[in-house]
């Protein structure tokens, strides 16, 4: 306890003592017990625990509390009820999560991509997601899943009710 | 102890650099991408961390005519979108965006790529490629080097304690260049082999500049001289471009020595090389690519 840390976290003011060199990965699942990020190489090289810091997507095992200080961090558990859901549902039904670990941290890289383009095209995802290591899936259904989770939001926000559900477009790549 | 400090702007950075002989062993803290890992594996013990993002100066990227001055906080992500970066040096901007995933991009900067001094480093080979310098601020005042100057060795370089890259300042391209580099996959990969060649014709379609730097083949990111000097004053020919390709191929054989890597190295200078004058002179190269 040695660092007074002042910063929000999912539109919340936070003040917290914490170690100098503590990460924000530990701060946010230790201290905060937001445990949508996940440690997993602790290196930068797996994309486990990608949360989004002063608007951009950064690997939280790579940044420390003194990187934080004043910042605005935005998490996996600070998404609204409506964008958590569509982005949920589209990794569902697309079958794009087996074990889970890698979820939060793509969705959080699919709302950065989305933040910036709402309309991105399968290129695109997949250089969004590069740093992100799945050991279950195979990819093809998560870029699936950010393609039918960007319509959803699309359509979401123009009103429109969705036609034919993506993950049916592809003959044998759909699950229900 | 350790001492933390971040100040929000460079009189405030100043008067702690006149105070760097108080600590043993001062660091500043960038983006962390190379430090925070290098602190956690206690390869470095810092008793001083001062943190640099909060100092909006060091990020900006601006054009002085002849030059561009890029601050040293600019991440990869802000080299790769910045429009004058992409017209006026766009192998810098080629480069950054083949580095490491979005993650790092974004939290990794030019700074702290040129002061961790990895002889694969992807920003060192355009960068000495393009000729750049380094503002250069420590308790002695402020300097203007070459980054090559400042290259020491694997992870080492000749910065002073806290001396500071306050800023880049990198000639403008002008001429075509290329940036290849081979890894193993595209996003994460730090560069195994990489180039940067840069060629610059006059109106007469004589080569009057060529500029040809390597990564990860020699303790630093270096130059290979001996072949420029072969391609300058010349009409670009698909045997002067073999010949310059070769002397790349001799000069880092006595780079790499007995290394185990040697004979793998060698082919993948090889093919990046081949890779870069393709790039540049697609019609002259053709055909010849089969053959490396
Ligand atoms: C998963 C992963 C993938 C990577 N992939 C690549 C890749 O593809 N290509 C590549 O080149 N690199 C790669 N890197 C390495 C790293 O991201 C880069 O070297 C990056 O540019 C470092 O910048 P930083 O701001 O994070 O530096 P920091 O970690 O903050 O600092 C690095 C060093 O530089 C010093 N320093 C920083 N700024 C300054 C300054 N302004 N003046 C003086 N000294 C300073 C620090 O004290 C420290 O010693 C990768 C790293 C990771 C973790
Ligand atoms: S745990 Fe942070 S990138 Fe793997
Ligand atoms: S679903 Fe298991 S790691 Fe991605």
């Amino acid at each position: 306890m040695e660092y007074e840390l002042n910063f929000t976290v999912n539109g919340k003011k936070i003040s917290l003592q914490v170690g100098k060199t503590e990460r924000l990965l530990d701060i946010l699942r230790n201290r905060l017990n937001l445990t949508g990020a996940k440690e997993s190489c602790g290196e930068g090289e797996c994309g486990a625990c990608s949360i989004i810091l002063n608007g951009k997507l950064v690997n939280s095992c790579l940044v420390i509390a003194p990187q934080v200080q004043g910042g605005v961090v935005e998490t996996i558990e600070g998404l609204s009820c409506k964008e958590a859901a569509l982005l949920q549902e589209a990794f569902v039904k697309t079958g794009a999560i087996q074990c889970g670990f890698c979820t939060p941290a793509l969705i959080m890289a699919a709302k950065d991509l989305l933040s910036r383009n709402s309309n991105p095209d399968k290129k695109e995802i997949r250089e969004q997601i590069a740093g992100n290591l799945c050991r279950c899936t195979g990819y093809e259904k998560i870029v699936l899943a950010i393609e039918y989770g960007a319509r959803e939001l699309r359509n979401d926000r123009e009103g429109v009710n969705s036609e034919k559900p993506i993950y049916l477009d592809r003959q044998g790549s759909g699950s229900s | 102890m350790l001492e933390v400090i971040s100040p929000g702007n460079i009189q405030e950075l100043q008067a702690i650099i006149r105070r760097s002989d108080e600590y043993r062993n001062p660091y500043y803290l960038a983006g962390g991408t190379d430090l925070v890992l290098q602190i956690r594996s206690r390869r470095a013990e810092p008793d001083l961390l001062v943190e640099l993002g909060k100092i909006e100066t060091l990020k900006t990227i601006a054009d002085c005519g002849e030059n561009l001055i890029i601050g040293s906080m600019a991440t990869f992500t802000d080299l790769v979108e910045n429009q004058l970066i992409c017209k006026k040096a766009p192998v810098l901007a080629e480069a950054a965006a083949q580095c490491a995933a979005p993650q790092v991009r974004n939290q990794g900067t030019i700074g702290g790529n040129i002061a961790n001094a990895s002889p694969a480093a992807d920003l060192l080979p355009p960068l000495l490629a393009l000729n750049a310098k380094l503002n250069l601020l420590s308790p002695q005042g402020r300097r203007e080097v070459p980054v090559a100057s400042i290259l020491k060795g694997v992870g080492e370089n000749y910065l002073k304690p806290l001396e500071l890259i306050e800023k880049i300042k990198v000639p403008l391209q002008n001429g075509r260049g290329a940036f290849v580099k081979l890894g193993i996959r595209n996003s994460m990969v730090i560069a195994r082999i990489s180039t940067t060649l840069i060629i610059n014709e006059n109106e007469t379609g004589l080569i009057e500049r060529a500029a040809i730097s390597l990564g990860a083949v020699a303790p630093t990111v270096v130059r290979i001289p001996e072949a420029e000097a072969v391609l300058n004053g010349k009409k670009p020919h698909v045997d002067l471009l073999k010949e310059a390709m070769e002397i790349v191929v001799n000069e880092t054989k006595k780079y790499l020595g007995q290394r185990a890597s040697a004979p793998y190295k060698i082919r993948a200078v090889r093919g990046v090389m081949a890779e870069a004058f393709f790039r540049i002179y697609p019609a002259l190269m053709e055909g010849l690519a089969d053959g490396i």
